[in-house]
């Protein structure tokens, strides 16, 4: 972190908006990227919960049903895909959780780590492309929900990891976050089976390593307005898999 | 950072209350915490949770769990969501026990900070997809309660905030509750209030720096 006053001052702000809920869209998931990787941001969120949560003081607590916990139960004891987070040994999750930082140039390590995953999810490419390809893995804190790899200038493909089907009349929509700039759609996600994505028509320079994926639920056939308009459940960053 | 990175109207060179204010970056005066022993019980609870404990996880549901369905309620307006969005919050405070970090807040804000964030992802889902009769509305009557209403602090840091929202101009203060309490964006705080979405996003950046020079007193 910088020793600018402006900076910090404007980081708390946006650390407060994103604990208040006013921090959404592209701004939410930017935010939500640079956690793993920032302390003074994620102490200044922690911070801002606990100035907050005295407005919870003015609700009656309502008694949940028990049914409610067996749920939570079978949940939790159920085998999850990934395994849970423990401070000693972090979760294949939380390690390329970590990843996200990428767009902001950080750990050559959360590559590897990044590009591990690539390899296990896809099985080498034969023949090996000519040139290296990209890949993100784009995820919520549950766990990876699509795999993205784009082996030439011009293609993307969408793969979906594991059970995650859209809710009946929404889908899911993938979009490339510039750092300054409004969220730009690649299109709809196929809930099965490999989406090829063209990207003929995108600005070149829009889709390179370190660039920031998202997935976002929209209403049946896509955002209606060119902008996401539904909550962004996936995010991931581009690398090269060499 | 890139200023250019922050929502415009967040930049710096706008102005706004908390630019010239004094350079504390590196000292975080933390709010001062409830009764430390209890705090600490809540903490090793996540602990054992990371641990795979899962009777520790009970014992923060016990805990916690009307308070989280009450919250969830009132941003959702509707039982069946409100239940699966606390569902859906042990779950994560079970997956994610390890990344809590007891040095930076407390067990409570943190277990609220999931819910808050699924509930307004759900909040969204359901308001894109016409959503269950009934959800969402904002009360004027339940939002003077979420004021007036807060009953006598259980602890004195929790208190502290009625006092200080009871300091905020009506404005900044109905907006930050809205937010807060409704799961509300900036554009329904204005369309709610029937003001310009630029004074709503300034009176929160207003009120949200008085609470913390408020609670920081």
């Amino acid at each position: 972190m910088t020793g600018d006053h402006e900076t910090s001052t404007g980081r708390d702000q946006e650390a407060a908006e994103y604990v208040l809920g006013t921090l959404r869209g592209a701004d939410r998931v930017r935010f939500e990227a640079a956690l793993p990787s920032d302390a003074d941001l994620r102490r200044r969120v922690a911070v801002w919960e606990d100035r907050l949560s005295g407005f919870a003081d003015a609700l009656a607590p309502v008694t949940p049903p028990e049914a409610l916990w067996n749920r939570i139960e079978r949940e939790v004891t159920t085998p999850a895909p990934l395994p849970a987070t423990t401070p000693s040994t972090p979760s294949l999750t939380a390690r390329l959780w970590s990843s996200l930082a990428l767009w902001r140039g950080a750990a050559a390590l959360a590559t590897a780590a990044a590009c591990l995953l690539a390899v296990m999810v896809w099985n080498p490419p034969v023949p090996p492309p000519q040139e290296p390809a990209l890949v993100a893995v784009l995820q919520a804190p549950e766990g990876p929900a699509f795999a993205v790899r784009i082996p030439a200038a011009r293609r993307a493909n969408v793969t979906p990891v594991g059970e995650r089907p859209a809710p009946a009349g929404n889908s899911y929509e993938l979009w490339v976050v510039p750092p300054r700039a409004q969220p730009v759609s690649l299109g709809v996600i196929e809930r099965s089976g490999v989406t090829p994505v063209p990207l003929d028509r995108l600005p070149p320079d829009l889709v390179r390593p370190g660039a920031l994926l998202a997935v976002s639920l929209e209403p049946a056939g896509g955002s209606p307005t060119g902008a996401p308009t539904g909550p962004v459940l996936y995010t991931g960053t581009l690398v090269e898999a060499r | 950072m890139d200023a250019q990175w922050w929502p415009s109207y967040l930049r710096p060179e706008r102005s706004i209350p908390w630019a010239g204010r004094a350079r504390r970056n590196s000292e975080f005066p933390l709010v001062a915490k409830p009764t430390e022993a209890a705090e600490d019980g809540q903490a090793d609870l996540i602990r054992r949770c990371a641990d795979g404990d899962s009777r520790a996880l009970r014992a923060l549901y016990d805990h916690h769990g009307g308070l989280l369905l009450a919250l969830a309620l009132r941003m959702l307006g509707d039982r069946r969501l409100a239940e699966e969005v606390v569902q859906d919050t042990f779950v994560q405070v079970w997956r994610n026990a390890g990344r809590f970090d007891r040095a930076f807040g407390s067990a409570r804000g943190w277990i609220i900070g999931i819910l808050r964030h699924r509930a307004l992802d759900m909040r969204d889902r359901e308001r894109r997809s016409g959503g269950p009769p009934g959800t969402m509305e904002i009360g004027e009557a339940e939002l003077a309660g979420a004021i007036e209403g807060i009953e006598p602090p259980a602890f004195e840091d929790r208190g502290a905030l009625r006092g200080c929202l009871g300091e905020l101009k009506e404005g900044p203060r109905r907006s930050i509750t809205l937010a807060y309490m409704d799961g509300c964006s900036h554009q329904e705080i204005a369309r709610h209030l029937d003001q310009p979405l630029g004074t709503v996003k300034s009176w929160i950046l207003r009120g949200l720096s008085a609470l913390r020079e408020c609670l920081e007193r």
